[in-house]
C-alpha cells in the first residue's frame, strides 16, 4: 500500500519542484502504530530528492527542559548544528549525558541552565539520559534536513512552508522497530504542493525503567 | 514299714511341678507376645503412615521452599544485575565499545555481586565479552531466549546449562545508555550455592538433571545426593516421569527415597528437572529407634515376666517339692526332716501346718513306740523291748561265744506299800527304785521293768559276775526310799540265770531267772542263781494246789484254837481259830506253808469257807456242852472282796444255830487296801450282822487308828513283834501303851498276842491291855485238847498267873 502511493507521489513531486521554490508546499503526515492508534512523538523528516540539503539556518537555540524528572519534550527534533540548552526546572540536580554516536556529552551535576548549550553537529539520534534518574530518557533527533515535524497526540505532523520539491520522507520514533530508512516514502510537492503521507509503524516493546518512588509519596507513578 | 514308693511315681510328680513353671511361662509368653506383637505391628503401621505422610508433607513444603528460593534468588540476582548495569562507569565502558575495558568492567562488576558467570551480549545477541572464555566473543549467545524474555520483561532469569555443562542461575538485564545498548548476563553456579541452600533449608536431597529433548538419558547437573541414589533417580526420570510435577518412591541400594520431581520451565533446548528426595529410612530412623526400644522393652518385659513366672512357680513348686519330699520321708518313717519352707504366703502356711502335722506324727509315733517299748511309769524298756534285746544279745553272744546273764529283781513287800500307802506312793517307789538301779548299771546294760514290781537286767557277763552286780543292786536299795513324808525300807529278791550255762533260749532263760527269784524270795536269800532243782520246787507248788483241793475234799484240814484271856476277869473271852493241814504223807503242815500260797492262787476263799463252816459247827457243839466262847476266824483279802461272804457266814451260822455274836473275824489292815470301798462295804454288812471285826497284826503296816475305825473294827490285836520284848524294850512298851490308850479312846478292845511269859503279861496288865493270847497260857490246841484245857481253866489261877 505504502509503495504504490509513494511511486505516484514521486512523479508529482518533481513537477512541484519545478513549479516554484516559494514555500507554500506542505506534507501532512499521519503516523499510527500497529494497532492503528495515533502515534505521538514520531519525527517525520523530509529530504529533497535532488540537490544538497539547504544550508542550516542560523543557529536557533533549542531547549530540552528537565521538569519533574522527565525530559520535556521527550523527543526533540533539531536540525544539524543546533545548540540545545538543557535547563533544569527541578529543584534537584540532574546529570544529563549521552553515549550516542551522533553526540556524546555529559553535563556534570547541575541546577538551573548550564551556560553553554550542547551543539548537535552530526545528524542522528541522540539518546539523553540522566545519570541520577535512571528512568529519565529523552531523544534529540538531529536531522540533516531542516524539513521535519513531530506528530502530536493525534499522530499527525505537518511539514509546512516546504519548497515544492520532491522529497524522500521518513519517520523515526523511539520505539521504531527496524531501520529508519525503511520507512522512507517519496512525496512530490511540485504538482499541487501538497502531500499526505501515512505510516503504520511497528513498535518495539517499550523497556522503560520505572520511576523511583517520590520521597513523601507512596509507591510509584 | 511300708515299702518305698516306686521311683517313677516321684519322678512323675516332679515332672508335673516343672509343668507348672512351664505353664506359667507359656501363659505369660502367650499373653505378652501377641500383645507386644500387635503393639509393635500397630506402632510400625502408624509410624510408617506417619513417616510417609510426614515425608510427603516435607516434600511438598520442600517444593514450595525450593520454588520460593529459586524465585527469590532470581529476583535478587536480577536486581543486583540491574543495579550493576545501571552503574554509570559500567555503562560508559560498555558504550565505549572498548573490548578490554568492557571485559574488565564486566568482571569487576560481576565480582561485586559474587557472580560466577558474566557475559556481555550485543543487541544482536552475540557475545561481546565473557569472563570465562574469550573464544566465546563474537559467538551467538547461548541462551537467546533469555534475551527474548528480557526484551519483553526488561529482565529475565532462569536456570541454564552452560557450554561446560555447569548449571547456572542466570539473570539477563539490559545495559542502558539509557536505551539498551547491550545485554549483561550474570550467573551463579548452582552447585555449592543454591543446592546447599535448599538442602539446608528443607533437609532434602536436591538434584538437577538435564537432557536435550532428543536424548533418552538424563545428565546429572548437580546433586547433594550420593551417586548410587542419583543413578536410581536418573532411571526413574526416564520416560514420562519428568513431564509433570509429582512425587514418587525410588528404590536404591541406599534404601527407599521419596522423591518430588519438579520440571523447571523449559525455554531452551535443554530440559531441566529438579528433584527433592527424602530418605524414607532416615525419617523412619527415629521411629525405628522407638520400635527397637519398644521391642527391647517388650523383650525385657517378656524376660522379666518369664523369670518372674519361673520364680513364682519355683516359689510354689519348691515348697511343694519340699513338702512332697517331707511326706515321702514321713511315709518311710523319717520324721526328722522339717520342710524347709520360709515365708508368709499360703504355701508357707501349708508347709507350717505340714510341719506341725509331721511333728505331731513324730511325737505320736514316738509315744506309740514308747508305749510299745517303754514302761510309761519308769521310762525303762518294757518287757517287749527287753525280750527283744535279750534275743539280740543272745544271738550276738552265740556268735561271739560270750556269756549273757539275766537278773530278775522283785521288790519284797511292795504289795504292802501299794496297799497301805496307795498306788501313787507305790509308783514313786518304783520310779526311785528304777533310778537307783539304773544309776548302778553301765549304759550298755539293759534294765527293764517287766510289770508290777518286777525288774530285769540284761548283762553281758557270766553268772558269777552277775551275782556281784546283783549284790551291788541290793546294796543300792539299802537306803530307805523317801516318798513324801514316808521313809520306806524297800528290799528286793534277785534271781539270776545265765547263758549259755542255764539255757540256750530267751524264754527259758527268763523262766529260770524267775524261778531263781522266787527261790530267793521264799528262802529270804536276797539273791539266788538258777539251778536245776528250782524247777522241781515249782512243780511241787503246782501239785500243792491240787493237794489242797484234795485236802478240803478229804477233810484233811484241822482246826486248832488258842484262847484269849480277859485280863480283868481271868475268864476265857474267846479263841482264835487257826487251821492246820494233816497231810497224809508229809504230816502236819503249818499254815505259813500253804496259806500264802492259797492266798496267791485265790484258793483261800475255799479254805475260809471251810474254816467258817468248821468253826460254826464246833461252836454249836461246844455250846451244847456249855462252852460259850467267841471264835475268831482269820479271813483274807479275797474274802473281803467277796460280796457274797456276809450271806454265806449268816447262812452258816443259822444252819448251825450259832448266834452271830459268837463269831468274830480277824483281818489284817493291809488286806483292806486293795479295794477299800468294796472291802469296807462288806465289813459294814458283817458288822451290821453283829459280827465282831478284829484287826490283826496292828503296828506292822502304815495304817492309823482312824483308819482302823473305818474298817468297822471292834478289836485291835497288837502285833507279836511289839509284845515279844516288852519287858526289856522301853520303846515297844511306849508304842503298846499309846496303841492301847488310843484304842480305848476309840472304844476298841485291845488284844496282845504272842505273849510268852509272865512278866510280859504283867506289863500288859499294867498297860491296860484288855485281852491276852499266847503261849503263856497255851499253844493253839486241837478240839479235844482245847475242851480239856477249857475245863481245867481257873480264872482265878489266870489272875494268879498274871499277878
Amino acid at each position: 500500500m505504502r509503495a504504490s502511493s509513494t511511486a505516484s507521489s514521486a512523479a508529482l513531486l518533481s513537477l512541484a519542484l519545478l513549479a516554484g521554490r516559494a514555500g507554500a508546499a506542505q506534507i501532512t503526515a499521519i503516523v499510527i502504530d500497529q494497532d492503528g492508534l495515533p502515534l505521538a512523538d514520531a519525527v517525520v523528516v523530509a529530504v529533497p530528492v535532488q540537490g544538497a540539503p539547504t544550508a542550516p539556518p542560523p543557529a536557533a537555540r533549542e531547549i530540552v527542559d528537565q521538569i519533574d524528572e522527565e525530559f520535556v519534550p521527550r523527543v526533540k527534533p533539531v536540525v544539524v548544528g543546533t545548540p540545545v540548552f538543557f535547563p533544569n526546572k527541578d529543584n534537584i540536580r540532574h546529570q544529563v549525558y549521552s553515549f550516542s554516536a551522533a553526540k556524546r556529552f555529559e553535563l556534570p551535576l547541575y541546577a538551573g541552565t548550564p551556560a553553554k548549550p550542547v551543539v548537535f553537529d552530526k545528524p542522528g539520534v541522540v539518546v539523553l539520559g540522566c545519570n541520577i534518574h535512571d528512568w529519565m530518557i529523552g531523544y534529540v533527533y538531529v536531522s540533516e534536513s531542516p524539513y521535519f515535524a513531530k506528530t502530536g497526540a493525534d499522530g499527525k505532523a505537518l511539514l509546512g512552508d516546504l519548497p515544492a520539491l520532491a522529497y524522500r520522507v521518513r519517520v523515526w520514533h523511539p520505539r521504531l522497530q527496524g531501520q529508519e530508512s525503511a520507512t522512507q516514502q517519496t512525496a512530490d510537492l511540485g504538482s499541487n504542493g501538497r502531500a499526505e503521507l501515512s505510516w503504520k509503524l511497528a513498535l518495539k516493546h517499550e523497556m522503560r525503567i520505572r520511576r523511583a518512588p517520590v520521597p513523601g509519596m507512596r509507591g510509584h507513578y | 514299714m511300708p515299702s518305698p514308693r516306686p521311683a517313677g511315681q516321684g519322678r512323675r510328680g516332679t515332672f508335673r511341678f516343672a509343668g507348672l513353671e512351664r505353664r506359667i511361662v507359656l501363659f505369660v509368653g502367650g499373653l505378652l507376645i501377641p500383645v507386644l506383637g500387635s503393639v509393635l505391628l500397630v506402632v510400625n503401621e502408624v509410624n510408617q503412615r506417619n513417616a510417609r505422610s510426614a515425608i510427603d508433607d516435607g516434600l511438598a513444603v520442600g517444593g514450595r521452599v525450593f520454588e520460593r528460593l529459586l524465585e527469590q534468588n532470581n529476583r535478587q540476582l536480577t536486581q543486583a544485575a540491574e543495579i550493576l548495569s545501571l552503574d554509570f562507569a559500567f555503562r560508559q565502558a560498555v558504550a565505549t565499545r572498548d573490548l578490554r575495558t568492557t571485559e574488565s568492567v564486566l568482571v569487576n562488576h560481576g565480582a561485586r555481586i559474587g557472580a560466577d558467570l558474566m557475559t556481555l551480549v550485543s543487541l544482536d545477541r552475540r557475545v561481546i565479552a565473557d569472563n570465562r572464555d574469550r573464544r566465546l566473543v563474537g559467538q551467538p549467545f547461548r541462551f537467546p531466549w533469555l534475551i527474548d524474555a528480557a526484551e519483553i520483561e526488561g529482565r529475565a532469569a532462569g536456570m541454564e546449562v552452560s557450554e561446560d555443562g555447569q548449571l547456572y542461575q542466570l539473570a539477563v538485564v539490559p545495559v542502558r545508555a539509557p536505551e539498551p545498548i547491550a545485554w549483561a548476563v550474570f550467573g551463579f553456579l548452582v552447585r555449592g550455592r543454591l543446592d546447599k541452600e535448599v538442602s539446608s533449608l528443607t533437609r532434602l536431597g536436591v538434584s538437577f538433571f538435564g537432557k536435550t529433548s532428543g536424548e533418552a538419558r538424563w545428565t546429572v547437573l548437580d546433586s547433594t545426593l550420593p551417586p548410587e541414589q542419583l543413578q536410581a533417580q536418573e532411571q526413574m526420570l526416564r520416560g514420562d516421569a519428568a513431564h509433570a510435577r509429582h512425587s514418587l518412591t525410588v528404590e536404591s541400594p541406599q534404601g527407599e527415597y521419596r522423591t518430588l520431581i519438579m520440571p523447571l520451565p523449559e525455554r531452551g533446548a535443554i530440559m531441566i528437572v529438579a528433584t527433592l528426595a527424602q530418605s524414607v529410612d532416615e525419617v523412619l530412623a527415629p521411629y525405628r529407634r522407638l520400635e527397637i526400644i519398644l521391642l527391647l522393652l517388650g523383650a525385657a518385659a517378656l524376660a522379666v515376666s518369664a523369670v518372674g513366672g519361673v520364680l513364682i512357680a519355683r516359689g510354689i513348686t519348691r515348697p511343694i517339692h519340699a513338702l512332697a519330699d517331707m511326706s515321702r520321708r514321713i511315709e518311710e518313717g523319717d520324721f526328722t526332716h522339717a520342710a524347709a519352707v520360709e515365708g508368709k504366703d499360703e504355701i508357707a502356711e501349708l508347709a507350717r501346718r505340714f510341719d506341725r502335722m509331721r511333728e505331731g506324727l513324730a511325737a505320736r509315733e514316738d509315744q506309740i513306740r514308747r508305749l510299745a517299748y517303754r514302761d510309761v511309769l519308769t521310762d525303762l524298756p518294757n518287757r517287749t523291748l527287753f525280750n527283744d534285746r535279750l534275743r539280740v544279745a543272745m544271738e550276738l553272744a552265740e556268735r561271739e561265744r560270750k556269756p549273757v546273764a539275766v537278773l530278775l529283781l522283785d521288790l519284797d513287800r511292795f504289795k504292802q506299800i501299794n496297799d497301805t500307802l496307795g498306788h501313787q506312793t507305790g509308783d514313786q517307789v518304783l520310779q526311785q527304785t528304777a533310778r537307783r538301779l539304773g544309776a548302778l548299771l553301765r549304759k550298755s546294760d539293759t534294765i527293764a521293768r517287766l510289770g508290777g514290781d518286777e525288774f530285769s537286767v540284761l548283762l553281758d557277763c557270766g553268772v558269777e559276775a552277775a551275782k556281784q552286780i546283783a549284790q551291788k543292786l541290793l546294796k543300792g536299795l539299802d537306803e530307805p526310799i523317801v516318798v513324801g513324808e514316808h521313809s520306806l525300807d524297800v528290799r528286793a529278791s534277785i534271781g539270776i540265770a545265765g547263758y549259755p550255762v542255764d539255757s540256750a533260749d530267751p524264754e527259758t532263760l527268763m523262766r529260770h531267772a524267775d524261778l531263781a527269784m522266787y527261790a530267793a524270795k521264799r528262802g529270804n536269800l536276797g539273791i539266788a542263781a538258777y539251778d536245776s532243782t528250782l524247777g522241781r520246787h515249782r512243780r511241787e507248788q503246782l501239785s500243792l494246789l491240787s493237794e489242797l483241793r484234795r485236802a478240803i475234799e478229804n477233810d484233811e484240814l484241822r482246826l486248832t484254837f488258842q484262847p484269849k484271856i480277859d485280863m480283868s476277869s481271868g475268864e476265857i473271852a474267846g479263841a482264835e481259830v487257826l487251821v492246820r493241814w494233816q497231810h497224809p504223807e508229809r504230816g502236819l503242815v503249818p499254815p505259813g506253808d500253804f496259806i500264802p500260797f492259797a492266798e496267791q492262787t485265790g484258793f483261800i476263799k475255799s479254805i475260809t469257807r471251810w474254816v467258817i463252816e468248821a468253826a460254826a459247827r464246833q461252836s454249836s457243839r461246844w455250846r451244847a456242852l456249855g462252852m460259850s466262847l467267841k471264835l475268831l476266824v482269820n479271813i483274807s483279802v479275797q474274802d473281803l472282796l467277796d460280796t457274797g461272804m456276809p450271806d454265806v457266814i449268816l447262812a452258816t451260822l443259822k444252819r448251825h444255830g450259832v448266834p452271830a455274836g459268837s463269831l468274830g473275824l480277824e483281818i489284817t489292815e493291809s488286806s483292806v487296801m486293795q479295794d477299800q470301798a468294796a472291802a469296807i462295804a462288806v465289813l459294814k454288812r458283817l458288822r451290821a450282822l453283829d459280827i465282831d471285826i478284829s484287826v490283826d497284826d496292828f503296828g506292822t503296816g502304815y495304817s492309823s487308828l482312824a483308819y482302823v475305825r473305818q474298817l468297822q473294827a471292834t478289836e485291835l490285836k497288837i502285833d507279836r513283834s511289839f509284845v515279844r520284848n516288852l519287858v526289856q524294850d522301853e520303846k515297844n512298851r511306849a508304842i503298846v501303851l499309846s496303841i492301847i490308850e488310843l484304842a480305848h479312846n476309840l472304844d476298841l478292845t485291845v488284844v496282845a498276842e504272842g505273849v510268852e511269859d509272865r512278866s510280859s503279861l504283867e506289863v500288859l496288865r499294867k498297860l491296860g491291855c484288855d485281852l491276852v493270847q499266847g503261849y503263856v497260857f497255851t499253844q493253839p490246841l486241837p478240839e479235844e485238847e482245847f475242851r480239856d484245857w477249857f475245863a481245867a481253866w481257873k480264872p482265878a489261877a489266870a489272875r494268879t498267873i498274871a499277878a
